[in-house]
């Protein structure tokens, strides 16, 4: 024989998980908005079963009854596999967004084509070469060649200061960004302390693994990372195969803004971080496979320009017919890849356009010579090139690696979005969707109250009306 | 497929902000008017792009060049013809002077012309053009020929020679200047003989000069029809630097500046998206189930 009451427990059951359920749906509402937020799901479950009817439990004849509902998890509705697909793309969107940007400074640092870049004012240089050999004793045409140079000389300075100040900028990014690195890497840790904590008693923490999926992203945005968990709900992330956040624990990254080219390495393993994507890569790659490959190609046309200009220079003679000096100054001044020499500066009669000493003024030979170079074909880096294809080449690969980066960051954006789409397909909230459950919700727990309602008539009948004949 | 209401936000959001990306970029490029702003546009336009602007550089100065060696020319070329002329008064002097019925008298007369001749060919002679003597090689900075005081003869600066080179294009230049040297040495000689003829009155001397003045005027001719033929050269090469210019600047045109038909076309397209996607986004707020719930 069982309770009078079995009834009313089973219904008061219903009331309670039914009302959780519609609490559930409130919390989905609400945070139908909220960054990283994925919806949860109210997972019901019948509750244990009492055996009827037999004398035993195995018994003929005996039924079970089952004794009502109770919510038994609140998870939440995510796929780790589209996270990992999310984060996998979303380090190749970090890896490019950053030299798309620089790239596009650098061209501007350059400002090719247009008629204040490195091309134009040798092309004005060369110009004033060709007046000075028509008029090799003018002293207002020595003046403008001397000006021609110094134009020319501070383009190329000021291009090059730039460069390095865009090598700055990334070195001082990527010390910003390491540390939001291990912030991010804190704060994971943090969270898998907490995480742990709450589901040691067998709940899901949904809105803290939420937390830590959101922080995951931005950390998959910086760098390269991989994560895992293992049967005892210890999670771990990795990046480039070492382990970074371990349970509560969390390795950090350093980088020396003062000796900028040891790169990124590991504070306690002190071993360079395998970087292979996100962010950080990107600032590195850029640093030292593109700006640097500029800043090398800029030196050495500045360079093979000198050495050049120079020796032919010093084959002729200037207007009091001594032999010529260094027309160009290398290494000059700190700050600076090129200057023009003292001796030119101070006296323009020290341009040496003739080809003998004979002193006589009207000589152009060595003019025409220094003219020419302009089409001479030059030894730079091993090939035999005119200084302004040379130049047009480093122009050209500027171009080429800034549209990649370019390409690269806009089809990875392209990639990131809609592999977040699909996940959002799935974790999202649709307020259409909560709606209708509120609605079943509603109508489970009118039913169940119902119910009450219905067994207190049932023990009316009993206690008020049965036992009263003839009273 | 799940939809839900942040997607549809989200997508909305990231789509207007490509295409109003898109309306920037036309606008960029009709404002400057230029396809190819920067290397990454078009890495292959924008090298060409700066090789035609050196090439028309180029083009410019060489242009500057020939305008330069047609001035240098012209001037030799007047100088020389005044030579020729008054090469041509000495020899009909020097004529007039053979004959045998001439006084001493009158030979004294022409003296003193043919030596005013002689002074006006030394002017043309040392023609200086631009602060330049034309026929002084590289000594442009002293005249090629001086007058000894004591003598009154012509001698020639030794130091006058070297031949000036303009750049008329790449591997292309051309002699402009004709040495003094060349022309006026052996004329002063001829000259001075037939002053010192007409001073000691040699009448059969004098008509033996006349084959050294042919010579003279010969070699005057000489170097004005070679002026000629350069001045030709220039002009053709003027006219080719000029095609040149017209073909290459529409070149350049055609590499880096905008079509503006076209991307007025475009700009009006991506206008009309961008229209619609506002239009969209003014909808995307739909009504939900809350609405028709009691």
């Amino acid at each position: 024989m069982y309770s009078s009451f079995f009834g009313i427990e089973i219904a008061k059951k219903a009331l309670f998980a039914q009302q959780r359920a519609q609490e559930n749906v409130s919390h989905n509402i609400a945070n139908a908005n909220t960054p990283g937020y994925s919806r949860q799901r109210a997972i019901m479950e019948s509750t244990y079963v009492k055996p009827y009817g037999g004398t035993n439990l195995a018994g003929t004849g005996a039924y079970q009854l089952g004794s009502g509902v109770k919510v038994e998890d609140i998870a939440r509705v995510r796929d780790a596999f589209k996270d990992m697909q999310f984060r996998e793309e979303n380090s190749g969107l970090g890896f490019w967004q950053f030299q798309a940007d620089s790239l596009k400074q650098i061209e501007a640092v350059f400002n090719e084509p247009s008629d204040i870049g490195v091309s134009s004012v040798l092309t004005e240089f060369w110009k004033s070469l060709e007046e000075l050999s028509k008029n090799p004793e003018a002293v207002e045409i020595r003046e403008t060649v001397k000006e021609r140079a110094v134009t020319l000389t501070n383009t190329i300075n000021h291009t090059a200061n730039q460069l390095q100040q865009i090598i700055n900028d990334v070195n001082f990014r990527l010390s910003i960004k390491v540390d939001e690195v291990n912030n991010l890497a804190k704060q994971i840790s943090e969270l898998n302390a907490q995480i742990q904590q709450t589901e040691i008693v067998g709940v899901t923490a949904s809105d803290l693994r939420d937390k830590r999926d959101l922080l995951l992203d931005d950390l998959s945005k910086l760098v390269n990372i991989d994560t895992y968990e293992d049967q005892n709900g210890i999670f771990t992330v990795t990046v480039g195969g070492a382990i970074m956040i371990k349970g509560s624990d969390y390795e950090a990254m350093k980088f020396d803004i003062d000796n900028p080219s040891d790169g990124v390495r590991w504070s306690g393993y002190n071993t360079d971080v395998n970087l292979s994507k996100g962010e950080l890569k990107g600032l590195l790659e850029l640093r030292d496979n593109k700006i640097k490959v500029y800043q090398d190609k800029l030196n050495s046309f500045t360079t093979a320009f000198v050495s050049n200009f120079n020796s032919i220079h010093k084959n002729g003679y200037d207007l009091d017919g001594n032999p010529g000096v260094d027309f160009f100054r290398q290494p000059p001044n700190a700050g600076e890849i090129i200057s023009v020499s003292g001796d030119i500066l101070n006296d323009i009669r020290k341009i040496a356009a003739a080809g003998s000493s004979t002193g006589v003024p009207g000589d152009n030979e060595n003019a025409l010579a220094l003219a020419n170079l302009k089409y001479d074909k030059v030894l730079i880096d091993g090939q035999n090139i005119t200084l302004d294809d040379y130049y047009g080449s480093l122009i050209s690969k500027l171009g080429v690696d800034s549209q990649e980066a370019q390409r690269m960051a806009a089809s990875q954006e392209v990639m990131v979005s809609q592999l977040d789409e699909q996940r959002k397909e799935i974790s999202s909230v649709s307020l259409d969707e909560e709606m209708a459950k509120m609605v079943m919700y509603q109508h489970a727990y009118n039913a169940a109250a119902r119910m009450v309602t219905t067994l207190d008539e049932m023990i009316d009948t009993i206690v008020n009306r049965m036992g009263i004949t003839g009273r | 497929m799940r939809i839900t209401q942040g997607m549809i936000t989200e997508a909305f959001m990231r789509n207007l902000s490509y295409n109003l990306k898109r309306l920037n970029d036309k606008e960029d490029m009709l404002s400057s008017g230029k396809r190819v702003r920067r290397p990454s546009d078009d890495p292959v336009s924008a090298i060409l792009a700066m090789r035609l602007r050196n090439t028309l550089s180029g083009i410019e100065q060489y242009n500057k060049n020939v305008n330069d060696a047609l001035t240098w020319l012209k001037n030799t070329e007047s100088a020389l013809a005044n030579t020729g002329d008054i090469l041509q008064r000495i020899r009909e002097l020097t004529v007039n002077a053979a004959n045998d019925t001439l006084t001493p008298e009158d030979r004294q007369t022409i003296l003193d012309e043919v030596s005013q001749l002689k002074l006006q060919i030394l002017q043309e002679a040392n023609t200086s053009y631009n602060n330049r003597y034309l026929f002084g090689g590289y000594a442009t900075d002293q005249p090629p020929f001086y007058i000894d005081s004591i003598t009154g003869k012509i001698t020639a600066n030794t130091s006058a020679t070297g031949t000036l080179k303009y750049n008329l294009g790449m591997n292309n230049n051309m002699d402009v200047n004709v040495l003094g040297t060349d022309v006026f040495s052996d004329l002063f000689t001829t000259v001075e003989s037939i002053e010192s003829d007409l001073k000691l009155n040699d009448a059969s001397a004098l008509s033996g000069r006349l084959t050294d003045l042919d010579n003279a005027i010969n070699i005057v001719l000489k170097y004005r029809s070679q002026i000629g033929a350069k001045s030709n050269r220039l002009d053709a090469t003027k006219s080719r630097l000029e095609s040149n210019e017209i073909d290459y600047t529409d070149l350049l045109s055609k590499t880096e500046d905008v079509d503006v038909a076209k991307t007025i076309m475009d700009l009006k397209m991506d206008e009309n998206v961008y229209r619609a996607s506002l239009a969209v986004g003014a909808r995307i707020i739909q009504p939900t189930l809350v609405d028709f719930l009691r």
